[in-house]
Protein backbone atom coordinates (compact mmCIF):
# COMPACT_ATOMS: atom_id res chain seq x y z
CA UNK A 1 0.00 0.00 0.00
CA UNK A 2 1.37 3.37 -0.99
CA UNK A 3 1.53 5.43 2.19
CA UNK A 4 3.02 8.45 0.61
CA UNK A 5 0.44 10.90 1.29
CA UNK A 6 -0.52 9.49 4.95
CA UNK A 7 -0.43 11.42 7.76
CA UNK A 8 2.04 10.06 10.61
CA UNK A 9 -0.73 9.95 12.98
CA UNK A 10 -2.98 7.77 10.68
CA UNK A 11 0.27 5.55 9.69
CA UNK A 12 0.19 5.02 13.79
CA UNK A 13 -3.12 4.19 14.31
CA UNK A 14 -3.19 1.68 11.18
CA UNK A 15 0.50 0.53 12.69
CA UNK A 16 -1.29 -0.44 16.30
CA UNK A 17 -3.70 -1.77 14.86
CA UNK A 18 -2.18 -4.57 13.51
CA UNK A 19 -0.84 -2.98 9.96
CA UNK A 20 2.81 -3.49 9.51
CA UNK A 21 3.50 -2.02 6.66
CA UNK A 22 2.57 1.26 8.28
CA UNK A 23 5.72 0.92 10.52
CA UNK A 24 8.16 0.09 7.52
CA UNK A 25 6.18 3.82 5.94
CA UNK A 26 7.55 5.14 8.69
CA UNK A 27 11.09 4.12 8.93
CA UNK A 28 11.18 4.53 5.20
CA UNK A 29 9.78 8.57 5.48
CA UNK A 30 12.23 9.33 8.65
CA UNK A 31 15.13 6.95 8.12
CA UNK A 32 17.37 9.61 6.91
CA UNK A 33 16.85 12.50 9.47
CA UNK A 34 17.11 10.12 12.30
CA UNK A 35 20.06 8.29 10.50
CA UNK A 36 21.72 11.41 9.77
CA UNK A 37 21.42 12.80 13.17
CA UNK A 38 22.58 9.78 14.74
CA UNK A 39 25.45 9.45 12.66
CA UNK A 40 27.00 12.99 13.14
CA UNK A 41 26.71 12.75 16.33
CA UNK A 42 28.73 9.71 16.85
CA UNK A 43 30.62 9.67 13.83
CA UNK A 44 30.51 5.95 13.37
CA UNK A 45 28.75 4.14 10.82
CA UNK A 46 28.27 1.01 13.05
CA UNK A 47 27.53 2.37 15.96
CA UNK A 48 24.87 4.62 14.66
CA UNK A 49 23.44 1.88 13.35
CA UNK A 50 22.74 -0.27 16.45
CA UNK A 51 21.55 3.01 18.03
CA UNK A 52 19.49 3.97 15.47
CA UNK A 53 17.90 0.27 15.33
CA UNK A 54 17.37 0.66 18.97
CA UNK A 55 15.62 3.86 18.45
CA UNK A 56 12.99 2.00 16.25
CA UNK A 57 12.61 -0.77 19.07
CA UNK A 58 11.91 1.70 21.05
CA UNK A 59 9.22 3.48 19.18
CA UNK A 60 7.90 -0.18 18.27
CA UNK A 61 7.56 -1.56 22.15
CA UNK A 62 6.29 2.21 22.83
CA UNK A 63 3.50 1.76 19.80
CA UNK A 64 2.73 -1.82 20.33
CA UNK A 65 1.91 -1.32 24.38
CA UNK A 66 -0.11 1.58 24.00
CA UNK A 67 1.83 4.04 25.45
CA UNK A 68 2.39 6.43 22.77
CA UNK A 69 0.58 9.92 23.10
CA UNK A 70 0.33 11.54 20.00
CA UNK A 71 0.67 14.92 19.84
CA UNK A 72 1.39 15.74 16.33
CA UNK A 73 5.06 15.28 16.62
CA UNK A 74 6.01 11.65 15.76
CA UNK A 75 9.24 12.69 14.33
CA UNK A 76 10.14 15.32 17.88
CA UNK A 77 9.71 11.99 19.45
CA UNK A 78 11.57 9.91 17.96
CA UNK A 79 14.51 12.21 17.98
CA UNK A 80 14.30 12.27 21.31
CA UNK A 81 14.23 9.10 22.11
CA UNK A 82 17.62 8.69 19.72
CA UNK A 83 19.22 11.60 21.60
CA UNK A 84 18.99 9.88 24.80
CA UNK A 85 20.23 7.22 23.34
CA UNK A 86 23.06 8.89 21.88
CA UNK A 87 23.56 10.16 25.16
CA UNK A 88 23.09 6.77 27.09
CA UNK A 89 26.00 5.57 24.74
CA UNK A 90 28.36 7.98 25.78
CA UNK A 91 27.84 8.06 29.47
CA UNK A 92 27.97 4.47 29.36
CA UNK A 93 31.71 4.31 27.50
CA UNK A 94 32.60 7.63 29.29
CA UNK A 95 34.32 9.06 26.49
CA UNK A 96 32.99 12.13 24.43
CA UNK A 97 32.89 11.94 20.54
CA UNK A 98 36.27 12.54 19.41
CA UNK A 99 36.82 14.16 15.75
CA UNK A 100 38.92 12.10 13.17
CA UNK A 101 39.87 14.16 10.09
CA UNK A 102 40.77 11.15 8.53
CA UNK A 103 39.57 8.87 5.20
CA UNK A 104 37.74 6.45 7.54
CA UNK A 105 35.45 8.74 8.49
CA UNK A 106 33.79 11.02 6.03
CA UNK A 107 29.88 11.16 6.25
CA UNK A 108 29.42 12.16 3.16
CA UNK A 109 30.59 9.41 1.79
CA UNK A 110 27.29 8.17 0.60
CA UNK A 111 25.67 11.06 -0.80
CA UNK A 112 23.69 10.54 -3.54
CA UNK A 113 24.16 13.00 -6.48
CA UNK A 114 22.37 13.33 -9.21
CA UNK A 115 24.07 16.03 -11.29
CA UNK A 116 25.02 14.92 -15.14
CA UNK A 117 28.13 17.00 -14.71
CA UNK A 118 30.96 14.76 -13.19
CA UNK A 119 32.81 18.03 -12.75
CA UNK A 120 29.36 19.67 -10.69
CA UNK A 121 29.70 15.86 -8.76
CA UNK A 122 33.31 16.31 -7.85
CA UNK A 123 32.45 20.02 -6.44
CA UNK A 124 29.36 19.08 -4.80
CA UNK A 125 30.94 16.24 -2.76
CA UNK A 126 34.19 18.81 -1.88
CA UNK A 127 31.34 21.45 -0.33
CA UNK A 128 29.82 18.40 1.62
CA UNK A 129 33.13 17.70 3.15
CA UNK A 130 34.38 20.93 3.78
CA UNK A 131 30.68 21.82 5.19
CA UNK A 132 30.88 18.84 7.43
CA UNK A 133 34.61 20.22 8.84
CA UNK A 134 33.36 23.53 9.12
CA UNK A 135 31.30 21.77 11.64
CA UNK A 136 33.60 20.23 13.62
CA UNK A 137 35.29 23.40 14.32
CA UNK A 138 32.49 24.90 16.07
CA UNK A 139 32.36 25.34 19.48
CA UNK A 140 30.22 22.28 21.03
CA UNK A 141 27.22 23.81 22.66
CA UNK A 142 27.00 25.93 18.83
CA UNK A 143 27.63 22.32 17.34
CA UNK A 144 25.05 21.21 19.46
CA UNK A 145 22.35 23.67 18.79
CA UNK A 146 22.41 23.25 14.92
CA UNK A 147 22.25 19.13 15.71
CA UNK A 148 18.94 19.50 17.71
CA UNK A 149 17.76 22.25 15.69
CA UNK A 150 18.65 21.81 11.94
CA UNK A 151 19.10 17.80 11.77
CA UNK A 152 16.73 16.27 14.92
CA UNK A 153 13.99 19.06 14.68
CA UNK A 154 13.89 19.99 17.59
CA UNK A 155 12.31 23.58 18.34
CA UNK A 156 14.55 26.10 20.03
CA UNK A 157 12.03 25.18 23.33
CA UNK A 158 12.51 21.98 23.45
CA UNK A 159 16.60 22.31 23.03
CA UNK A 160 16.42 25.07 25.64
CA UNK A 161 14.43 22.36 27.83
CA UNK A 162 17.20 19.73 26.63
CA UNK A 163 19.84 21.44 27.63
CA UNK A 164 19.22 23.36 30.34
CA UNK A 165 19.43 26.94 29.02
CA UNK A 166 16.66 29.82 28.21
CA UNK A 167 15.22 29.67 24.88
CA UNK A 168 17.32 33.30 24.13
CA UNK A 169 20.48 31.20 24.99
CA UNK A 170 19.73 28.33 22.24
CA UNK A 171 18.56 30.80 19.91
CA UNK A 172 21.99 32.63 21.20
CA UNK A 173 24.27 29.35 19.96
CA UNK A 174 22.53 29.21 17.08
CA UNK A 175 22.99 32.52 16.06
CA UNK A 176 26.81 32.29 16.66
CA UNK A 177 27.12 29.07 15.02
CA UNK A 178 25.56 30.29 11.60
CA UNK A 179 27.83 33.32 11.94
CA UNK A 180 30.93 31.41 13.08
CA UNK A 181 30.33 29.29 9.80
CA UNK A 182 29.89 31.98 7.48
CA UNK A 183 33.00 33.45 8.64
CA UNK A 184 34.90 30.13 8.08
CA UNK A 185 33.21 29.75 4.93
CA UNK A 186 34.81 32.88 3.90
CA UNK A 187 38.48 32.27 5.72
CA UNK A 188 38.37 28.79 3.97
CA UNK A 189 37.59 30.26 0.86
CA UNK A 190 34.80 27.85 0.21
CA UNK A 191 32.26 28.47 -2.55
CA UNK A 192 29.10 27.80 -1.35
CA UNK A 193 27.58 28.04 -4.47
CA UNK A 194 27.44 25.67 -8.07
CA UNK B 1 5.81 52.23 14.93
CA UNK B 2 7.69 49.99 12.99
CA UNK B 3 9.14 47.00 14.31
CA UNK B 4 12.73 46.20 15.14
CA UNK B 5 13.62 42.56 14.08
CA UNK B 6 16.73 40.56 15.21
CA UNK B 7 19.22 37.85 13.72
CA UNK B 8 17.18 35.66 16.06
CA UNK B 9 13.38 36.46 14.47
CA UNK B 10 15.38 35.89 11.40
CA UNK B 11 16.45 32.70 12.53
CA UNK B 12 12.87 31.70 14.05
CA UNK B 13 11.69 32.38 10.64
CA UNK B 14 13.95 30.43 9.08
CA UNK B 15 13.39 27.49 10.89
CA UNK B 16 8.94 28.19 10.68
CA UNK B 17 9.01 29.20 14.52
CA UNK B 18 6.86 32.05 14.14
CA UNK B 19 3.08 33.03 14.25
CA UNK B 20 1.23 34.02 11.64
CA UNK B 21 1.24 37.58 13.06
CA UNK B 22 5.39 37.78 12.98
CA UNK B 23 5.93 35.60 10.01
CA UNK B 24 3.61 38.43 8.31
CA UNK B 25 5.65 41.37 9.55
CA UNK B 26 8.86 39.96 9.56
CA UNK B 27 7.87 38.69 5.22
CA UNK B 28 6.84 42.36 4.91
CA UNK B 29 10.38 44.14 6.31
CA UNK B 30 12.16 41.76 4.41
CA UNK B 31 10.31 43.67 1.53
CA UNK B 32 11.10 46.64 2.69
CA UNK B 33 14.42 45.97 4.06
CA UNK B 34 17.60 45.35 2.07
CA UNK B 35 19.60 44.44 4.81
CA UNK B 36 17.35 42.58 6.39
CA UNK B 37 16.80 40.48 3.43
CA UNK B 38 20.37 40.30 3.24
CA UNK B 39 20.66 38.52 6.70
CA UNK B 40 17.33 36.16 6.05
CA UNK B 41 19.35 34.86 2.99
CA UNK B 42 22.61 34.57 4.74
CA UNK B 43 20.43 31.73 7.26
CA UNK B 44 18.88 30.19 4.31
CA UNK B 45 22.04 29.62 2.01
CA UNK B 46 23.52 28.32 5.27
CA UNK B 47 20.14 26.02 5.89
CA UNK B 48 20.34 24.69 2.20
CA UNK B 49 23.81 23.75 2.43
CA UNK B 50 23.68 21.51 5.40
CA UNK B 51 20.27 20.16 4.33
CA UNK B 52 22.57 18.49 2.02
CA UNK B 53 23.90 16.39 4.41
CA UNK B 54 22.48 12.94 4.55
CA UNK B 55 23.30 9.27 5.45
CA UNK B 56 21.34 6.44 5.35
CA UNK B 57 21.22 3.57 7.30
CA UNK B 58 21.98 0.44 5.50
CA UNK B 59 18.98 -1.40 4.07
CA UNK B 60 19.66 -4.72 6.47
CA UNK B 61 19.04 -2.14 9.52
CA UNK B 62 15.90 -1.62 8.38
CA UNK B 63 15.05 -4.83 7.70
CA UNK B 64 15.72 -5.75 11.15
CA UNK B 65 13.33 -2.93 12.72
CA UNK B 66 10.50 -4.63 10.24
CA UNK B 67 11.20 -7.74 11.36
CA UNK B 68 11.34 -7.12 15.05
CA UNK B 69 8.09 -5.94 14.92
CA UNK B 70 6.61 -8.57 12.66
CA UNK B 71 8.27 -10.95 15.03
CA UNK B 72 6.50 -8.96 17.87
CA UNK B 73 3.07 -9.72 16.13
CA UNK B 74 4.09 -13.36 16.74
CA UNK B 75 5.09 -13.04 19.73
CA UNK B 76 1.59 -11.07 21.22
CA UNK B 77 0.06 -13.79 19.53
CA UNK B 78 1.89 -16.65 20.97
CA UNK B 79 3.60 -15.76 23.91
CA UNK B 80 5.18 -19.20 24.32
CA UNK B 81 7.43 -18.33 21.10
CA UNK B 82 10.81 -17.80 21.94
CA UNK B 83 12.15 -15.10 20.05
CA UNK B 84 15.67 -14.11 19.59
CA UNK B 85 16.60 -10.56 17.92
CA UNK B 86 19.74 -10.52 16.18
CA UNK B 87 21.04 -6.95 16.29
CA UNK B 88 22.64 -5.40 13.48
CA UNK B 89 23.33 -8.12 11.19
Amino acid sequence: MNHLQTADQELINLYIAGDDSCLESLVKRYKKKVFTYIYLNVKDRHLAEDIFQDTFIKVIKTLRSGCYKDEGKFLPWVMRIAHNLIIDYFRKSKRIPVVENNDDYDIFNTIKIYDDCIEDKIITAQIHTDVKKLLDLLPDDQREVIFMRHFADMSFKEIADQTNVSINTALGRMRYALINLRKLVKEKDIILTL
Amino acid sequence: MKKTFTFNDLILLAYNETDEKSTEQLLDALIENEELLEMYLSVTDMQSKLDEITEEPSESICNNIINYSKALDVFILNPDVNIAFVVNN
